[in-house]
């Protein structure tokens, strides 16, 4: 199964590429036909992206979490998913050229962390694994979201009156999309937080301690705490605008440096490569 | 004037900007910690490194005083500004509504009714999209939703605080050491300085295995645990990481393993003497010209053609890799099979292994405080729910006839950055509720 899950997983990734050229060309030469057929890539690579998890389960007998590779094509399948869904509910077509290349590039980077499918270690043999990792997909797929549409609203800012009015119709507004940014997190801060709290109660039946300041443990807990200040900073003094933006988008580069940083960088007990 | 100067500092350390600030401290000094190597030994640096190192505890940050008095301070703020919340939040949730002048008015509708089919219309509509309505009078309705999020946001603070204060319980009275035993070894398992954990009791290693999966990777390490109290096996498990043995409130896990070997020390005209070494603890022959022997890793199937990996798990060809040192330095790595004798130059002795055995590490803890941590575990994840799914929206209505129809003046308020956008999808399912009674009215009005 393992021979034919490299070649799919590859064209998932290719097809998010021209998903995400197509998208990013409908809102430069503002084309309506590109958006569709743009969708429908992202909707065959994410068919693709599902294929080689389902392949990866079958070939390795377990979940496809056991390391940073077979967690990272979940992630991304859930974005496109995510992206897909919203697009197709609420119609905001212009979001694709702001998270189909965020996916994409993601998977490029998971797939530089391709391991071949093997049985679990000691440590991972747990129903906590399940727990953790599907709170982890579901928190980071939302700060995704979050920070691709902090990127759109970056490039919405720039956009004034003499802006062409259809791609001006195309794109929702700053106050719109701010509150998708804002929403995005609010969905991921208690998932974020199952994803500490699951982490710590595994950590206390597999090596008797639920807090061990781990390298791992300690970033989850600085982006924990950046969020939280976030939600403070917007709940007590309206943190709006630029400054909510550039919270959204540094957090999730903070979330970017704890899931993979930490593992190139500062291995610990997360290092199961 | 005294009053006054404590009273304003105690405002300064309760307010937000303070939890905002310790909270940027304290993600600081946390990264500080992931970068700064923690708990080791430093030779190599200057003075002022040294000092911050070893006097202000930056080599242990997070074990630190000052790290713990931040903690302590951004629990002593949370809980100050949780509970001097309180009475505002009793009030905001239990209190009759005080409605808004006139020019917090945002909508206006006109509905072709009663102003009493109007209320129960506005009422249906507005229960059907989650608020809970009341009449304060005849002709206005105050509907709210979303009450539940400020008691969530009390409730998460609560909870850290309950983490924290059971993190230090648990610190201040448990305890934890490491033991390694070998199959057939028993070990007391004292616990008079904490009365908590029960009497002693005897913990006895049966045995202990390696499973391993067909390709050969490890699947399972097992110690076989026995307890034994006053001469009775009072509890036994098989003990694998993820599956430890609780007893009298004491835990044991599957924290490690490692390779005991058993070793002779030959020298002339006296009888061999029998030593014990773990897997890279140095055996030291001649202290003076620093003459020692580490036993490096145990290889059941050696190869000579790579001679660090066994070929497979079975003693085929038992070998051991180990490390010689002469003036203090390390002279050479070689593999040896068992009952080889090692000769080492400048020394009368002569060093031999005779067996190895597998060695079970296991993690002893004792921890009052996880009973509080993990019920502040359950209660952040219920309070972060309802803290910041729920929006918290009110709604004001008031109804004035107009002629035949009925004049809707609505107002909404709650933290939302669209409010146009959401007060007006509240309009259209009014209207379209009326719409419903309408047609439901027009039917019944046929048959």
């Amino acid at each position: 199964m393992t021979n034919y899950e490299m070649p799919v997983i590859v064209a998932a990734f290719f097809l998010y590429f021209i998903a995400a050229i197509l998208s990013i060309s409908h809102i430069v030469l503002l084309r309506p036909w590109l958006a569709k057929v743009s969708r429908w890539t992202a909707a065959i690579g994410l068919a693709a992206n599902l294929a080689a998890a389902v392949l990866r389960t079958i070939g390795s007998s377990h979940a496809p979490f056991a390391n940073m590779y077979e967690f990272g094509i979940v992630l991304v399948a859930v974005i496109v998913f995510g992206y897909l869904w919203i697009d197709l509910r609420y119609g905001h077509h212009s979001l694709g050229a702001f998270i189909l290349p965020v996916a994409f590039l993601f998977l490029g980077v998971f797939l530089l962390f391709y391991q071949e499918a093997k049985p679990l270690m000691p440590a991972l043999k747990s129903n906590w694994l399940l727990a953790h990792v599907m709170t982890a997909v579901i928190a980071y797929g939302a700060l995704a979201f979050s920070f691709s549409v902090a990127l759109m609203c970056c490039w919405r800012r720039y956009l004034d009156a003499g802006t062409n009015p259809v791609l001006l119709s195309l794109i929702p507004s700053q106050k719109v999309l701010e509150h998708l940014m804002n929403r995005a997190i609010i969905l991921a801060m208690p998932f974020l937080t199952l994803l500490i709290i699951t982490g710590a109660v595994w950590a206390e039946y597999a090596w008797g301690s639920y807090w061990r300041w781990d390298p791992k443990e300690t970033w989850s807990l600085i982006t924990w705490l950046v969020y939280a200040a976030y939600l403070h900073g917007r709940a007590a003094y309206a943190w709006r605008g630029q400054k909510a933006v550039n919270w959204a988008l540094s957090g999730f580069l903070i979330v970017i440096f704890t899931f993979i940083g930490v593992n190139v960088l500062l291995p610990g007990l997360h290092s199961y490569q | 004037m005294e009053n006054k100067s404590l009273h304003h500092i105690l405002r300064i350390f309760i307010s937000m900007k303070t939890a905002l600030f310790l909270l940027a401290v304290i993600i600081l000094c946390s990264i500080a910690g992931t970068i700064i190597p923690q708990e080791r030994t430093v030779t190599t640096a200057g003075p002022v490194f040294r000092f911050l190192y070893y006097t202000l505890n930056f080599g242990d940050i997070y074990h630190s005083s000052w790290f713990s008095f931040l903690l302590f301070c951004l629990c002593l703020n949370l809980a100050v500004c949780s509970f001097s919340r309180l009475p505002t939040l009793w009030k905001a949730t239990f209190s009759q509504p005080v409605w808004p002048n006139p020019i917090g008015w945002q909508q206006e509708i006109r509905m072709n009714t009663s102003c009493e089919t109007a209320l129960a219309t506005i009422r249906l509509s507005l229960e059907k999209a989650g608020f809970r309505t009341q009449n304060s009078q005849s002709n206005r309705i105050y509907a709210r939703k979303g009450q539940i999020a400020p008691w969530g946001t009390l409730l998460v603070h609560i909870s850290v605080l309950l983490i924290a204060s059971g993190a230090f319980y648990g610190s201040v009275n448990g305890f934890r050491y490491t033991i390694q035993l070998t199959p057939g070894e028993t070990v007391v398992i004292g616990s008079s300085d904490y009365p908590g954990a029960g009497q002693s009791f005897s913990l006895a290693l049966k045995n202990f295995a390696t499973e391993r999966y067909s390709n050969g990777q490890v699947s399972d390490w097992i110690s076989s645990l026995e307890i034994i109290q006053d001469g009775k096996t009072t509890a036994a498990q098989d003990v694998k990481v993820n599956h430890p043995l609780s007893y009298q409130g004491i835990s044991f896990y599957q924290s490690s393993y490692t390779n005991v070997y058993q070793a002779r020390l030959r020298f002339s005209g006296l009888p061999d003497q029998t030593i014990q070494l773990q897997e890279k603890q140095p055996y030291i022959l001649d202290d003076q010209q620093g003459i020692a022997v580490m036993p490096v890793r145990y290889l059941p199937d050696f190869d000579p053609q790579n001679p660090m990996v066994s070929r497979s798990p079975n003693p085929v060809n038992p070998h051991i890799i180990y490390l010689t040192y002469a003036g203090g330095r390390p002279l050479g790595m070689n593999a040896i099979p068992m009952e080889k004798t090692i000769s080492l130059p400048g020394s009368p002795l002569e060093f031999i292994f005779h067996s190895v055995q597998e060695a079970s590490g296991l993690e002893v803890k004792y921890d009052p405080g996880l009973p509080v941590v993990f019920s502040g575990f359950i209660l952040m994840s219920l309070a972060f729910f309802a803290s910041l799914y729920p929006q918290r929206r009110t709604v004001y209505v008031e109804i004035r006839p107009n002629g035949n129809t009925a004049l809707l003046s609505i107002a909404m308020f709650g933290k939302t950055q669209l409010p146009e956008e959401e007060l007006q999808v509240i309009c259209q399912s009014i209207m379209s509720e009326e719409e419903n009674r309408s047609a439901r009215g027009a039917r019944y009005d046929k048959l």
